[in-house]
Protein backbone atom coordinates (compact mmCIF):
# COMPACT_ATOMS: atom_id res chain seq x y z
CA UNK A 1 0.00 0.00 0.00
CA UNK A 2 1.16 3.57 -0.73
CA UNK A 3 -0.96 5.86 0.61
CA UNK A 4 -3.77 6.22 3.38
CA UNK A 5 -6.44 9.21 4.02
CA UNK A 6 -8.45 9.71 6.94
CA UNK A 7 -11.20 11.83 7.10
CA UNK A 8 -11.46 13.19 10.97
CA UNK A 9 -10.00 11.37 14.37
CA UNK A 10 -12.19 11.36 17.57
CA UNK A 11 -11.70 8.97 20.38
CA UNK A 12 -13.27 6.66 22.43
CA UNK A 13 -12.45 3.11 23.21
CA UNK A 14 -11.86 -0.08 21.16
CA UNK A 15 -11.45 -3.44 21.93
CA UNK A 16 -8.84 -6.15 20.44
CA UNK A 17 -9.65 -9.97 20.66
CA UNK A 18 -7.26 -13.01 19.49
CA UNK A 19 -8.63 -12.72 16.27
CA UNK A 20 -8.24 -8.90 15.41
CA UNK A 21 -4.89 -8.72 17.48
CA UNK A 22 -3.33 -12.08 15.39
CA UNK A 23 -4.02 -9.52 11.91
CA UNK A 24 -1.74 -6.97 13.65
CA UNK A 25 0.95 -9.63 15.51
CA UNK A 26 1.25 -11.31 11.31
CA UNK A 27 1.90 -7.41 9.91
CA UNK A 28 4.83 -6.98 12.91
CA UNK A 29 5.24 -8.68 16.21
CA UNK A 30 6.42 -5.09 17.08
CA UNK A 31 3.58 -3.57 15.73
CA UNK A 32 0.91 -6.15 18.54
CA UNK A 33 3.48 -5.49 21.20
CA UNK A 34 3.08 -1.40 20.49
CA UNK A 35 -0.72 -1.88 20.66
CA UNK A 36 -0.76 -4.06 23.77
CA UNK A 37 1.22 -1.33 25.53
CA UNK A 38 -1.04 0.89 24.53
CA UNK A 39 -3.70 -0.78 25.90
CA UNK A 40 -4.73 -2.95 29.51
CA UNK A 41 -5.61 -6.51 29.56
CA UNK A 42 -9.37 -7.43 30.66
CA UNK A 43 -7.93 -10.27 32.76
CA UNK A 44 -11.16 -11.75 33.23
CA UNK A 45 -14.77 -11.86 32.36
CA UNK A 46 -17.18 -11.32 34.76
CA UNK A 47 -21.31 -11.39 34.49
CA UNK A 48 -22.93 -9.68 37.84
CA UNK A 49 -26.19 -8.74 38.51
CA UNK A 50 -27.14 -4.81 39.61
CA UNK A 51 -25.94 -4.86 42.58
CA UNK A 52 -22.41 -6.68 42.25
CA UNK A 53 -23.68 -10.18 43.20
CA UNK A 54 -21.53 -12.50 40.94
CA UNK A 55 -23.32 -14.77 38.51
CA UNK A 56 -19.65 -16.20 36.44
CA UNK A 57 -16.31 -15.39 36.12
CA UNK A 58 -14.29 -16.76 33.04
CA UNK A 59 -10.30 -16.81 32.33
CA UNK A 60 -9.69 -14.16 29.04
CA UNK A 61 -6.87 -16.65 28.42
CA UNK A 62 -9.27 -18.99 27.03
CA UNK A 63 -10.47 -16.99 24.14
CA UNK A 64 -6.46 -16.66 22.99
CA UNK A 65 -5.96 -20.26 23.45
CA UNK A 66 -2.83 -19.73 25.99
CA UNK A 67 -1.22 -17.20 23.27
CA UNK A 68 -0.30 -14.39 26.17
CA UNK A 69 0.21 -12.20 23.71
CA UNK A 70 -3.13 -12.18 22.10
CA UNK A 71 -5.01 -12.44 25.17
CA UNK A 72 -8.04 -9.49 25.20
CA UNK A 73 -7.34 -5.66 25.63
CA UNK A 74 -9.13 -2.58 25.79
CA UNK A 75 -7.54 0.39 24.05
CA UNK A 76 -8.41 4.01 23.52
CA UNK A 77 -9.27 4.76 19.66
CA UNK A 78 -7.10 7.61 20.06
CA UNK A 79 -3.74 5.44 21.32
CA UNK A 80 -4.55 3.10 19.07
CA UNK A 81 -4.47 5.36 15.94
CA UNK A 82 -1.33 7.03 17.14
CA UNK A 83 0.28 3.31 17.04
CA UNK A 84 -0.92 2.63 13.61
CA UNK A 85 0.01 6.20 12.53
CA UNK A 86 3.63 6.21 13.65
CA UNK A 87 4.06 2.52 12.60
CA UNK A 88 2.71 3.67 8.59
CA UNK A 89 5.45 6.33 8.88
CA UNK A 90 7.69 4.18 9.98
CA UNK A 91 6.77 2.12 6.96
CA UNK A 92 7.42 4.55 4.27
CA UNK A 93 3.23 5.07 4.11
CA UNK A 94 2.01 8.43 3.76
CA UNK A 95 -0.67 8.83 5.59
CA UNK A 96 -3.06 11.97 4.79
CA UNK A 97 -5.57 13.85 7.38
CA UNK A 98 -8.70 15.87 6.95
CA UNK A 99 -9.24 14.15 3.20
CA UNK A 100 -13.16 12.40 3.39
CA UNK A 101 -13.24 10.36 -0.03
CA UNK A 102 -15.96 12.42 -2.25
CA UNK A 103 -15.93 10.25 -5.12
CA UNK A 104 -14.39 7.74 -7.26
CA UNK A 105 -14.60 6.21 -11.11
CA UNK A 106 -12.67 3.54 -12.90
CA UNK A 107 -11.55 4.74 -15.88
CA UNK A 108 -11.59 2.76 -19.65
CA UNK A 109 -7.84 2.10 -18.63
CA UNK A 110 -8.53 0.65 -15.75
CA UNK A 111 -7.18 3.14 -13.63
CA UNK A 112 -9.56 4.58 -10.54
CA UNK A 113 -10.02 8.57 -10.52
CA UNK A 114 -10.05 9.25 -6.80
CA UNK A 115 -11.97 13.18 -5.41
CA UNK A 116 -11.28 13.68 -2.06
CA UNK A 117 -13.16 15.97 -0.28
CA UNK A 118 -10.61 19.22 -0.79
CA UNK A 119 -11.12 18.70 -4.24
CA UNK A 120 -7.75 17.33 -4.73
CA UNK A 121 -7.38 13.53 -7.32
CA UNK A 122 -5.26 11.22 -7.00
CA UNK A 123 -4.88 7.78 -9.45
CA UNK A 124 -4.72 4.62 -8.38
CA UNK A 125 -4.83 0.88 -9.72
CA UNK A 126 -7.16 0.00 -6.34
CA UNK A 127 -9.25 1.85 -3.98
CA UNK A 128 -9.95 0.25 -0.97
CA UNK A 129 -13.08 2.50 0.78
CA UNK A 130 -12.52 1.68 4.65
CA UNK A 131 -14.57 5.20 5.02
CA UNK A 132 -17.31 3.63 7.66
CA UNK A 133 -20.71 3.07 7.62
CA UNK A 134 -21.59 6.72 6.86
CA UNK A 135 -18.86 7.03 4.01
CA UNK A 136 -18.73 7.40 0.36
CA UNK A 137 -17.55 4.41 -0.37
CA UNK A 138 -20.09 2.31 -0.16
CA UNK A 139 -22.66 3.92 -2.84
CA UNK A 140 -19.74 3.57 -4.64
CA UNK A 141 -20.01 -0.25 -4.86
CA UNK A 142 -23.63 -0.91 -4.56
CA UNK A 143 -24.89 1.96 -6.43
CA UNK A 144 -28.70 1.99 -6.60
CA UNK A 145 -28.69 -1.21 -4.85
CA UNK A 146 -27.10 0.92 -1.54
CA UNK A 147 -29.21 -0.71 1.87
CA UNK A 148 -29.94 1.68 3.91
CA UNK A 149 -29.03 1.66 7.86
CA UNK A 150 -31.92 0.76 10.22
CA UNK A 151 -31.76 1.46 13.56
CA UNK A 152 -32.06 -1.61 15.95
CA UNK A 153 -34.01 0.18 18.62
CA UNK A 154 -30.84 0.21 20.95
CA UNK A 155 -29.59 3.43 21.80
CA UNK A 156 -25.89 3.56 24.09
CA UNK A 157 -24.27 6.18 26.36
CA UNK A 158 -20.84 5.02 26.03
CA UNK A 159 -18.23 6.76 28.28
CA UNK A 160 -13.95 7.31 29.49
CA UNK A 161 -13.64 7.45 33.17
CA UNK A 162 -10.91 8.23 35.39
CA UNK A 163 -11.51 4.82 37.44
CA UNK A 164 -9.75 1.65 38.13
CA UNK A 165 -11.10 -1.69 36.33
CA UNK A 166 -9.37 -5.07 36.97
CA UNK A 167 -11.72 -6.77 34.11
CA UNK A 168 -14.67 -6.50 31.44
CA UNK A 169 -17.68 -6.51 33.53
CA UNK A 170 -21.36 -7.03 32.28
CA UNK A 171 -23.95 -6.33 34.89
CA UNK A 172 -28.04 -5.77 33.78
CA UNK A 173 -30.39 -3.93 35.68
CA UNK A 174 -33.48 -5.85 38.08
CA UNK A 175 -35.53 -2.62 37.41
CA UNK A 176 -35.66 -1.77 33.91
CA UNK A 177 -34.70 -2.96 30.48
CA UNK A 178 -31.33 -2.23 30.17
CA UNK A 179 -27.99 -3.47 30.93
CA UNK A 180 -23.99 -2.30 30.69
CA UNK A 181 -20.67 -3.67 30.17
CA UNK A 182 -16.94 -2.18 32.14
CA UNK A 183 -14.15 -2.79 30.89
CA UNK A 184 -10.46 -1.07 31.35
CA UNK A 185 -8.38 1.10 28.31
CA UNK A 186 -5.67 1.75 30.96
CA UNK A 187 -4.08 1.20 34.57
CA UNK A 188 -7.17 3.68 36.21
CA UNK A 189 -8.82 4.37 33.13
CA UNK A 190 -12.35 2.87 32.35
CA UNK A 191 -14.71 2.83 29.25
CA UNK A 192 -18.32 2.07 30.30
CA UNK A 193 -21.79 1.56 27.84
CA UNK A 194 -24.94 1.54 28.62
CA UNK A 195 -27.57 -0.38 25.91
CA UNK A 196 -30.97 0.97 26.54
CA UNK A 197 -34.10 -0.12 24.49
CA UNK A 198 -35.50 3.23 22.70
CA UNK A 199 -37.70 3.52 20.06
CA UNK A 200 -37.08 4.80 16.76
CA UNK A 201 -39.22 7.88 17.48
CA UNK A 202 -38.13 8.47 20.82
CA UNK A 203 -34.75 8.14 19.41
CA UNK A 204 -33.51 11.59 19.08
CA UNK A 205 -30.94 10.60 17.09
CA UNK A 206 -30.32 14.19 16.12
CA UNK A 207 -28.47 14.64 19.24
CA UNK A 208 -26.24 11.07 18.61
CA UNK A 209 -22.57 11.76 18.42
CA UNK A 210 -19.68 13.15 20.67
CA UNK A 211 -21.54 15.07 24.15
CA UNK A 212 -19.75 18.19 25.10
CA UNK A 213 -18.48 18.06 28.59
CA UNK A 214 -21.21 19.52 29.91
CA UNK A 215 -24.28 17.50 28.13
CA UNK A 216 -22.09 13.92 29.24
CA UNK A 217 -21.79 15.40 32.92
CA UNK A 218 -25.28 15.95 32.88
CA UNK A 219 -26.50 12.51 31.02
CA UNK A 220 -24.00 10.56 33.08
CA UNK A 221 -25.05 12.13 36.93
CA UNK A 222 -28.74 11.82 35.98
CA UNK A 223 -28.44 8.00 35.15
CA UNK A 224 -25.78 7.56 38.36
CA UNK A 225 -28.82 9.13 39.99
CA UNK A 226 -31.38 6.48 39.15
CA UNK A 227 -28.99 3.40 38.97
CA UNK A 228 -27.96 4.78 42.97
CA UNK A 229 -31.77 4.66 43.56
CA UNK A 230 -32.06 1.13 41.98
CA UNK A 231 -29.25 -0.26 44.05
CA UNK A 232 -26.64 -0.58 41.90
CA UNK A 233 -23.12 -0.91 43.37
CA UNK A 234 -20.97 1.72 43.79
CA UNK A 235 -18.46 0.26 41.42
CA UNK A 236 -20.96 0.58 38.54
CA UNK A 237 -21.62 4.74 40.09
CA UNK A 238 -18.14 5.77 40.43
CA UNK A 239 -17.38 5.87 36.40
CA UNK A 240 -20.33 8.15 35.39
CA UNK A 241 -19.41 10.46 38.49
CA UNK A 242 -15.59 10.82 37.08
CA UNK A 243 -16.29 11.18 33.38
CA UNK A 244 -13.61 12.17 30.90
CA UNK A 245 -15.03 11.88 27.68
CA UNK A 246 -19.19 10.89 26.52
CA UNK A 247 -21.03 10.11 23.22
CA UNK A 248 -24.28 8.63 22.39
CA UNK A 249 -25.01 6.91 19.45
CA UNK A 250 -27.86 4.73 18.13
CA UNK A 251 -26.90 0.79 16.86
CA UNK A 252 -27.58 0.32 13.23
CA UNK A 253 -27.54 -2.58 11.05
CA UNK A 254 -27.35 -2.56 6.76
CA UNK A 255 -30.55 -3.96 5.67
CA UNK A 256 -30.39 -5.70 3.56
CA UNK A 257 -26.95 -6.60 4.06
CA UNK A 258 -24.51 -6.08 0.97
CA UNK A 259 -24.49 -8.70 -0.75
CA UNK A 260 -21.10 -7.45 -2.87
CA UNK A 261 -18.03 -5.84 -1.30
CA UNK A 262 -16.62 -5.46 -4.73
CA UNK A 263 -17.16 -3.41 -7.97
CA UNK A 264 -13.98 -3.55 -10.43
CA UNK A 265 -10.97 -2.08 -8.75
CA UNK A 266 -13.01 -0.46 -5.49
CA UNK A 267 -13.08 -2.65 -2.67
CA UNK A 268 -14.98 -2.28 0.81
CA UNK A 269 -13.10 -3.02 3.86
CA UNK A 270 -14.33 -2.52 7.22
CA UNK A 271 -18.07 -0.75 8.74
CA UNK A 272 -18.18 0.64 5.28
CA UNK A 273 -19.28 -2.94 4.16
CA UNK A 274 -20.31 -4.10 7.25
CA UNK B 1 4.20 -0.80 -3.62
CA UNK B 2 4.16 2.81 -5.62
CA UNK B 3 5.21 2.69 -8.98
CA UNK B 4 8.46 4.68 -9.65
CA UNK B 5 6.61 6.75 -12.60
CA UNK B 6 4.64 9.90 -11.97
CA UNK B 7 1.34 11.49 -13.09
CA UNK B 8 1.54 15.18 -14.62
CA UNK B 9 -0.91 17.40 -12.92
CA UNK B 10 -3.49 17.63 -11.60
CA UNK B 11 -2.83 14.42 -10.61
CA UNK B 12 -0.18 13.47 -7.60
CA UNK B 13 1.61 10.41 -8.32
CA UNK B 14 0.15 7.17 -9.44
CA UNK B 15 -0.88 4.80 -6.61
CA UNK B 16 -1.05 0.90 -6.55
CA UNK B 17 -3.31 0.95 -3.95
CA UNK B 18 -4.93 3.84 -2.09
CA UNK B 19 -6.52 2.87 1.25
CA UNK B 20 -9.39 5.36 2.36
CA UNK B 21 -10.03 5.18 6.05
CA UNK B 22 -12.44 6.77 8.32
CA UNK B 23 -11.63 6.72 12.07
CA UNK B 24 -14.62 9.30 13.13
CA UNK B 25 -17.26 7.41 15.11
CA UNK B 26 -20.53 7.05 13.26
CA UNK B 27 -23.30 8.60 14.60
CA UNK B 28 -24.99 4.92 13.83
CA UNK B 29 -22.48 2.24 14.53
CA UNK B 30 -22.68 -1.52 12.89
CA UNK B 31 -22.42 -3.76 13.34
CA UNK B 32 -24.49 -4.02 16.61
CA UNK B 33 -21.39 -4.28 19.42
CA UNK B 34 -22.15 -7.52 21.91
CA UNK B 35 -19.81 -9.62 20.96
CA UNK B 36 -17.12 -7.19 20.87
CA UNK B 37 -16.07 -8.18 16.68
CA UNK B 38 -16.88 -4.75 14.88
CA UNK B 39 -12.86 -3.52 14.87
CA UNK B 40 -11.80 -7.24 14.57
CA UNK B 41 -13.86 -7.90 11.34
CA UNK B 42 -12.66 -4.79 10.15
CA UNK B 43 -8.85 -6.35 10.54
CA UNK B 44 -10.21 -9.55 9.29
CA UNK B 45 -10.96 -7.81 6.34
CA UNK B 46 -7.26 -6.45 5.93
CA UNK B 47 -6.07 -9.74 6.60
CA UNK B 48 -7.80 -12.00 4.32
CA UNK B 49 -7.35 -8.85 1.37
CA UNK B 50 -3.52 -8.69 2.05
CA UNK B 51 -3.23 -12.76 1.93
CA UNK B 52 -5.20 -13.06 -1.27
CA UNK B 53 -3.18 -10.20 -3.03
CA UNK B 54 0.30 -11.77 -2.06
CA UNK B 55 -0.96 -15.07 -3.17
CA UNK B 56 -2.36 -13.61 -6.18
CA UNK B 57 -1.09 -10.08 -7.40
CA UNK B 58 2.22 -10.45 -6.51
CA UNK B 59 4.40 -11.47 -9.45
CA UNK B 60 8.07 -13.08 -9.51
CA UNK B 61 9.77 -10.18 -8.75
CA UNK B 62 7.69 -9.00 -5.87
CA UNK B 63 5.72 -6.07 -8.08
CA UNK B 64 1.86 -5.57 -8.06
CA UNK B 65 -0.14 -7.37 -10.73
CA UNK B 66 -3.60 -7.16 -11.53
CA UNK B 67 -3.30 -10.32 -13.64
CA UNK B 68 -5.45 -12.47 -11.15
CA UNK B 69 -6.87 -9.18 -8.98
CA UNK B 70 -10.71 -10.29 -9.81
CA UNK B 71 -9.94 -13.73 -8.49
CA UNK B 72 -8.18 -12.19 -5.63
CA UNK B 73 -11.56 -9.79 -5.02
CA UNK B 74 -14.00 -12.70 -5.58
CA UNK B 75 -12.35 -15.29 -2.95
CA UNK B 76 -12.28 -12.17 -0.57
CA UNK B 77 -15.63 -11.37 -1.12
CA UNK B 78 -16.98 -14.73 -0.59
CA UNK B 79 -14.68 -15.27 2.74
CA UNK B 80 -15.65 -12.32 4.26
CA UNK B 81 -19.32 -12.00 3.73
CA UNK B 82 -19.95 -15.45 4.63
CA UNK B 83 -17.52 -15.15 8.14
CA UNK B 84 -19.06 -11.29 8.98
CA UNK B 85 -22.59 -12.78 8.60
CA UNK B 86 -21.96 -15.52 10.81
CA UNK B 87 -20.24 -13.48 13.04
CA UNK B 88 -23.45 -10.91 13.20
CA UNK B 89 -25.71 -13.49 13.90
CA UNK B 90 -23.26 -14.29 17.09
CA UNK B 91 -23.67 -10.67 17.81
CA UNK B 92 -27.27 -10.13 18.08
CA UNK B 93 -27.95 -13.76 19.93
CA UNK B 94 -25.62 -12.84 22.82
CA UNK B 95 -27.23 -9.26 22.32
CA UNK B 96 -30.69 -10.93 22.93
CA UNK B 97 -29.05 -13.07 25.62
CA UNK B 98 -27.93 -9.75 27.60
CA UNK B 99 -31.30 -7.97 26.93
CA UNK B 100 -33.21 -11.01 28.51
CA UNK B 101 -30.74 -10.97 32.10
CA UNK B 102 -32.03 -7.65 32.01
CA UNK B 103 -35.84 -8.43 32.25
CA UNK B 104 -36.54 -8.72 35.27
CA UNK B 105 -40.19 -8.39 34.94
CA UNK B 106 -40.34 -12.62 33.68
CA UNK B 107 -38.72 -15.79 34.51
CA UNK B 108 -36.34 -14.93 31.55
CA UNK B 109 -33.76 -13.06 33.57
CA UNK B 110 -33.32 -15.58 35.67
CA UNK B 111 -33.05 -18.47 33.05
CA UNK B 112 -30.81 -16.21 30.76
CA UNK B 113 -28.81 -15.90 33.55
CA UNK B 114 -28.59 -19.90 34.54
CA UNK B 115 -28.14 -20.42 31.00
CA UNK B 116 -24.91 -18.65 30.56
CA UNK B 117 -23.85 -20.01 34.28
CA UNK B 118 -24.22 -23.46 32.89
CA UNK B 119 -22.55 -22.43 29.46
CA UNK B 120 -19.69 -20.62 31.59
CA UNK B 121 -19.05 -24.07 33.62
CA UNK B 122 -19.19 -26.16 30.43
CA UNK B 123 -16.73 -24.26 28.43
CA UNK B 124 -14.98 -21.93 30.68
CA UNK B 125 -16.20 -19.16 29.29
CA UNK B 126 -19.22 -18.09 26.98
CA UNK B 127 -18.56 -20.20 23.86
CA UNK B 128 -20.63 -17.78 20.91
CA UNK B 129 -17.29 -15.96 22.46
CA UNK B 130 -14.90 -18.70 20.99
CA UNK B 131 -15.57 -18.53 16.49
CA UNK B 132 -15.09 -15.18 16.86
CA UNK B 133 -11.96 -14.38 19.11
CA UNK B 134 -10.65 -17.86 18.51
CA UNK B 135 -10.45 -17.79 15.02
CA UNK B 136 -7.64 -17.45 12.43
CA UNK B 137 -8.34 -15.52 9.16
CA UNK B 138 -5.55 -17.58 7.73
CA UNK B 139 -7.21 -20.54 7.87
CA UNK B 140 -10.26 -19.39 5.39
CA UNK B 141 -7.41 -18.32 2.96
CA UNK B 142 -5.92 -21.12 3.59
CA UNK B 143 -9.18 -22.86 2.67
CA UNK B 144 -10.61 -21.16 -0.19
CA UNK B 145 -7.05 -21.84 -1.71
CA UNK B 146 -7.01 -25.26 -1.05
CA UNK B 147 -5.89 -26.57 -4.58
CA UNK B 148 -2.92 -24.63 -4.01
CA UNK B 149 -1.96 -26.84 -0.51
CA UNK B 150 -4.51 -29.92 -0.31
CA UNK B 151 -3.15 -31.65 3.11
CA UNK B 152 -2.32 -34.76 2.09
CA UNK B 153 -4.97 -37.50 2.10
CA UNK B 154 -3.92 -41.63 1.16
CA UNK B 155 -4.83 -43.43 -1.80
CA UNK B 156 -6.16 -45.66 0.50
CA UNK B 157 -8.62 -43.20 2.53
CA UNK B 158 -10.08 -41.96 -0.57
CA UNK B 159 -10.48 -44.91 -1.87
CA UNK B 160 -12.04 -46.05 1.40
CA UNK B 161 -14.38 -42.93 1.11
CA UNK B 162 -15.28 -43.86 -2.19
CA UNK B 163 -16.93 -47.27 -0.97
CA UNK B 164 -18.63 -45.59 1.99
CA UNK B 165 -19.82 -42.84 -0.46
CA UNK B 166 -21.59 -45.35 -2.77
CA UNK B 167 -22.69 -47.57 0.24
CA UNK B 168 -21.24 -50.65 -1.26
CA UNK B 169 -19.56 -51.84 1.72
CA UNK B 170 -20.04 -51.43 5.46
CA UNK B 171 -17.94 -49.33 7.06
CA UNK B 172 -15.07 -50.86 8.28
CA UNK B 173 -10.84 -50.25 8.60
CA UNK B 174 -8.50 -48.79 5.54
CA UNK B 175 -7.99 -52.80 3.77
CA UNK B 176 -5.59 -52.47 0.72
CA UNK B 177 -7.83 -54.13 -1.40
CA UNK B 178 -10.70 -52.32 -1.25
CA UNK B 179 -9.43 -50.80 -4.84
CA UNK B 180 -9.88 -53.85 -6.55
CA UNK B 181 -13.48 -55.04 -4.60
CA UNK B 182 -14.89 -51.39 -5.67
CA UNK B 183 -14.04 -51.56 -8.95
CA UNK B 184 -15.79 -54.54 -9.44
CA UNK B 185 -18.98 -53.56 -7.14
CA UNK B 186 -19.03 -50.61 -9.33
CA UNK B 187 -18.98 -52.21 -12.23
CA UNK B 188 -21.67 -55.13 -11.20
CA UNK B 189 -23.70 -51.92 -10.28
CA UNK B 190 -23.94 -50.55 -13.56
CA UNK B 191 -27.34 -49.95 -14.84
CA UNK B 192 -28.43 -52.55 -17.28
CA UNK B 193 -28.84 -50.13 -20.02
CA UNK B 194 -24.99 -49.40 -20.67
CA UNK B 195 -24.85 -51.66 -23.03
CA UNK B 196 -21.20 -50.69 -23.91
CA UNK B 197 -18.25 -52.94 -24.83
CA UNK B 198 -16.89 -54.69 -21.65
CA UNK B 199 -13.31 -52.35 -22.33
CA UNK B 200 -15.03 -49.33 -22.14
CA UNK B 201 -17.19 -49.98 -18.96
CA UNK B 202 -14.04 -50.50 -17.48
CA UNK B 203 -12.32 -47.79 -18.64
CA UNK B 204 -14.96 -45.85 -17.56
CA UNK B 205 -15.12 -47.67 -14.28
CA UNK B 206 -11.64 -46.52 -13.99
CA UNK B 207 -12.37 -43.20 -15.38
CA UNK B 208 -14.75 -42.51 -12.60
CA UNK B 209 -13.19 -43.65 -10.07
CA UNK B 210 -9.59 -41.72 -10.64
CA UNK B 211 -11.84 -38.79 -10.69
CA UNK B 212 -14.15 -39.57 -7.97
CA UNK B 213 -10.35 -40.07 -5.93
CA UNK B 214 -9.98 -36.59 -6.58
CA UNK B 215 -13.16 -35.31 -5.42
CA UNK B 216 -13.08 -36.92 -2.38
CA UNK B 217 -9.40 -36.08 -1.19
CA UNK B 218 -11.10 -32.18 -1.85
CA UNK B 219 -13.58 -33.69 0.49
CA UNK B 220 -12.04 -35.38 2.97
CA UNK B 221 -8.98 -31.88 3.27
CA UNK B 222 -11.95 -29.65 3.18
CA UNK B 223 -14.02 -31.38 6.09
CA UNK B 224 -10.92 -32.00 8.18
CA UNK B 225 -9.99 -28.28 8.00
CA UNK B 226 -13.47 -27.27 8.94
CA UNK B 227 -13.24 -29.72 11.86
CA UNK B 228 -10.28 -27.97 13.10
CA UNK B 229 -11.60 -24.98 12.41
CA UNK B 230 -14.87 -24.68 13.93
CA UNK B 231 -16.10 -27.61 16.59
CA UNK B 232 -19.11 -25.45 17.86
CA UNK B 233 -19.76 -23.94 15.10
CA UNK B 234 -23.19 -25.59 13.51
CA UNK B 235 -22.94 -23.12 10.12
CA UNK B 236 -19.72 -24.48 8.91
CA UNK B 237 -20.83 -28.18 8.69
CA UNK B 238 -23.74 -27.52 6.61
CA UNK B 239 -21.25 -25.15 4.31
CA UNK B 240 -19.02 -28.04 4.00
CA UNK B 241 -22.13 -30.53 3.10
CA UNK B 242 -23.88 -27.74 1.28
CA UNK B 243 -20.91 -26.74 -0.88
CA UNK B 244 -18.94 -29.61 -0.94
CA UNK B 245 -20.87 -32.48 -0.51
CA UNK B 246 -23.82 -32.38 -2.40
CA UNK B 247 -23.29 -31.17 -5.53
CA UNK B 248 -19.88 -33.72 -5.11
CA UNK B 249 -22.54 -36.29 -4.89
CA UNK B 250 -24.93 -35.21 -7.99
CA UNK B 251 -22.26 -35.14 -10.10
CA UNK B 252 -21.24 -38.84 -9.05
CA UNK B 253 -25.00 -39.77 -9.16
CA UNK B 254 -25.25 -38.17 -12.69
CA UNK B 255 -22.03 -39.58 -13.81
CA UNK B 256 -22.87 -43.11 -13.04
CA UNK B 257 -26.47 -42.61 -14.35
CA UNK B 258 -28.56 -43.77 -11.40
CA UNK B 259 -32.17 -43.38 -11.82
CA UNK B 260 -33.39 -40.01 -9.94
CA UNK B 261 -35.03 -42.19 -7.54
CA UNK B 262 -31.66 -44.10 -6.21
CA UNK B 263 -29.89 -40.81 -6.60
CA UNK B 264 -31.98 -39.08 -3.63
CA UNK B 265 -31.98 -42.22 -1.50
CA UNK B 266 -27.80 -41.50 -1.83
CA UNK B 267 -27.70 -37.89 -1.35
CA UNK B 268 -30.10 -38.66 1.93
CA UNK B 269 -28.39 -41.43 3.36
CA UNK B 270 -24.36 -40.78 2.04
CA UNK B 271 -22.83 -37.56 4.73
CA UNK B 272 -19.79 -36.96 3.05
CA UNK B 273 -19.00 -35.14 6.43
CA UNK B 274 -19.92 -38.75 7.96
CA UNK B 275 -17.53 -40.27 5.53
CA UNK B 276 -14.90 -38.06 6.82
CA UNK B 277 -15.43 -38.62 10.19
CA UNK B 278 -14.67 -42.34 9.58
CA UNK B 279 -11.40 -41.63 7.76
CA UNK B 280 -10.39 -39.31 10.22
CA UNK B 281 -10.46 -42.03 13.10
Amino acid sequence: MSCVFLSLCLSIWNTKYPNGLRVLRDISPELLHAVRDAGYPYKSRRWERHDGTGIMNADESLLAEDQKDLEPIGIRRSKLQKVLYHYARFQGIKVHFQTPLANAVERDDGLVEVTFGDGTKRLTKVLFGADGALGKSRSLVAGADEPALKYTGVTCLMGLSRCRCDGIYFPSSETDDFHAVFFPTGENETCFQFHVPVSEDQADSLNWGNLSQQVGQEECRKIAETLRAEGWHQKYIDPLENLIQAVRIGFALLEPPLDKWVKGHIALVGDAAQ
Amino acid sequence: MRLSKSHSAPYIPLHDVLFSPSSHLSLRSPPVPYIGQGAQQGLEDAGVVASLLKIYCLNEEGKFDMTNFEKAMTLYQDIRIKRSSQILEFSKTLGKMQSDRARAKDDDAMMADNILKGEVLMYGTLPIMLPGAGHDYKEDVKVATEELDLPHVSEEAAIEALDLLLGFVPPRPPNPRTAAVSKKQLTFHLPEEYSLPEQRIQDLVDWIVEGLKVHLKRIVAHNANLAKRAALDERSVQQSWSSKGQPIIHEVAEIINFPDRKRDELVAEQDPNWVSLMLLR
